[in-house]
């Protein structure tokens, strides 16, 4: 096998559920992944599945909100080429009792802290750079949790005007917009029988499917797919379920 | 954690207007991935020319608006013991047509090749691939199946069914285990687009000056989004219509620096 530089993708997040998928992912597409999150212990746990399979990874733990933080990430990372936004806050409650605080805190971690490590990776990212944000079904609207679904409904837009202003670098923005994936996170929840029932074939989704996903987008071959929001929902959002 | 699916071996696709161009490439990408193909066209020569280049690829003259086409590709499906999986409706015509001078004619011409032909392909597949336990359809829609374009009429019309198509047919054989998905190019240099920029010089220049990645695709950068939505790697996918256009339907505006307003 010849040698090559070998390309570095930061994984924000990647210490459990749909991030480490996609670390796994990319480290399997024969990237360096930078498995960046705030919990030591996951993402040294993610790093070490990743070596064990024969495939290179290291950690970064750090609060993606602190912009000092960020910055050294980005320096760090040699070959940069793709950063790919998955890190996240998610809590449910009903607008009658959502606070200000609640709303700044979601768009604080899920649209600030993404602009921000856009913005510095794009002065690094070579041309064909890659960018992709974890976005969500629920963008397009969902009860119960309306800072989340504004702050995901952000990224959505964010990823577009981006994509129009790196285009002339020949760097794609794109985001994946995930429905119902069972994480331990969803799987603690309550009503997780009921989010079953509401799919289209009766099947959640797993941290893979939005894996391969990112997968698509971060191929240096998909270099004229930009802008794009794709939704792996099991066809939920476009009105299937099995039976009414 | 393993994600060795990339593969389609042992799988079957059909893929039509396979003689030439986006479906020519959508062939050789779902061929390179181990899928044998019935390549269907009206003209020979591209078909033929690809099964002799290409193990795994069965040439089946056909029109797609014909009835009798299935019971042929029925046919060859049982001659050759393959069960069907994999549904590539490409096939399609294109060219300028102003609102104005766009004629019923024109209109019915449209809607019978390009939604009516993978309608009924559609129709006749799924069937066969619930009995081999799941299959996927991809259709080629357009860009201008998804926003408004110029002098396009009859073909943005029968695009954006095309698109309403793919989102109806995920809800009615999503259940049975059928994902139906679509790919809208945008601007994609082939013998086609050729002869539709011969007679309207102006629309390839305006499509890449409103391009943010300033430049025109190539057919594979189709054949690649094909096989990702023909492929376990989307399994979870279904209903979406994923545009290939260098960021065109979110960036129609004109290139400027930015205006600071105090």
């Amino acid at each position: 096998m010849s040698e090559r530089i070998l390309q570095t993708a930061i994984v924000t997040g990647a210490g459990s559920g749909i991030g480490r998928a996609i670390a796994h992912r990319l480290a399997e597409d024969g990237f360096l992944v930078i498995v960046a999150d705030r919990a030591q212990a996951p993402a040294v746990e993610t790093v070490d599945q990743i070596v064990s399979r024969g495939f290179k990874a290291r950690s970064e733990i750090l609060d993606i909100t602190d912009p000092v933080a960020t910055q050294r990430l980005i320096d760090g990372a040699e070959n940069l080429q793709i950063l790919v936004n998955n890190a996240g806050i998610f809590n449910v409650k009903a607008f009658n009792e959502l606070t200000v605080d609640d709303f700044r805190r979601m768009y604080e971690v899920n649209l600030v802290a993404m602009f921000q490590l856009c913005q510095q990776a794009a002065r690094r990212l070579p041309r064909w750079g890659r960018i992709i944000n974890l976005c969500s079904r629920a963008a397009f609207g969902a009860r119960n949790y309306a800072h989340y679904v504004a702050s995901k409904a952000a990224v959505a837009g964010f990823t577009k005007a981006l994509a129009l202003e790196l285009g002339d670098k020949q760097i794609t923005v794109n985001a994946v917009a995930p429905g119902v994936i069972q994480t331990d996170m969803l799987l603690a929840r309550s009503d997780v029988h009921l989010l079953r029932d509401q799919q289209p074939t009766g099947e959640l989704g797993i941290p893979e499917d939005i894996a391969h996903a990112v997968a698509f987008f971060a191929d240096k071959r998909a270099n004229f797919v930009t802008g794009q929001v794709l939704i792996v929902d099991g066809g939920r959002s476009v009105g299937g379920t099995a039976a009414f | 954690m393993s994600f060795d699916i990339t593969t389609l071996a042992g799988r079957t696709a059909i893929v039509t207007g396979a003689s030439q161009g986006i479906g020519e490439a959508i062939a050789e990408a779902l061929l390179a991935a181990g899928a044998t193909v019935i390549a269907v066209d009206r003209e020979r020569a591209g078909i033929d020319a690809l099964a002799a280049r290409r193990a795994g690829a069965i040439p089946v003259q056909g029109d797609i608006t014909d009835p009798e086409l299935t019971a042929r590709l029925h046919s060859e499906l049982s001659k050759s013991g393959l069960t069907l999986s994999i549904l590539v409706n490409n096939a399609g015509i294109g060219r300028g047509s102003h609102a104005v001078e766009t004629t019923d004619e024109d209109l019915q011409r449209y809607f019978d090749i390009n939604v009516k032909g993978a309608f009924a392909l559609s129709r006749w597949g799924v069937p066969l691939m619930i009995r081999a336990g799941g299959g996927t359809i991809v259709n080629t829609a357009s860009v201008f199946g998804l926003v408004g374009a110029y002098n396009s009429a009859a073909y943005s019309v029968s695009k954006a069914a095309v698109v309403g198509m793919t989102r109806q047919m995920a809800t009615d054989f999503g259940p049975s285990g059928i994902r139906v998905n679509a790919v809208a190019p945008g601007l994609i240099e082939t013998s086609l687009t050729a002869e539709r920029i011969r007679s309207e010089p102006w629309r390839r220049q305006i499509m890449i000056e409103q391009t943010p990645l300033v430049r025109a695709g190539t057919p594979l950068d189709i054949a690649r989004a094909v096989r990702f939505l023909a492929s376990d790697e989307s399994s979870f996918v279904t209903g979406q219509v994923l545009a290939v256009d260098g960021g065109w339907t979110i960036g129609r505006f004109p290139r400027q620096e930015p205006v600071h307003v105090d």
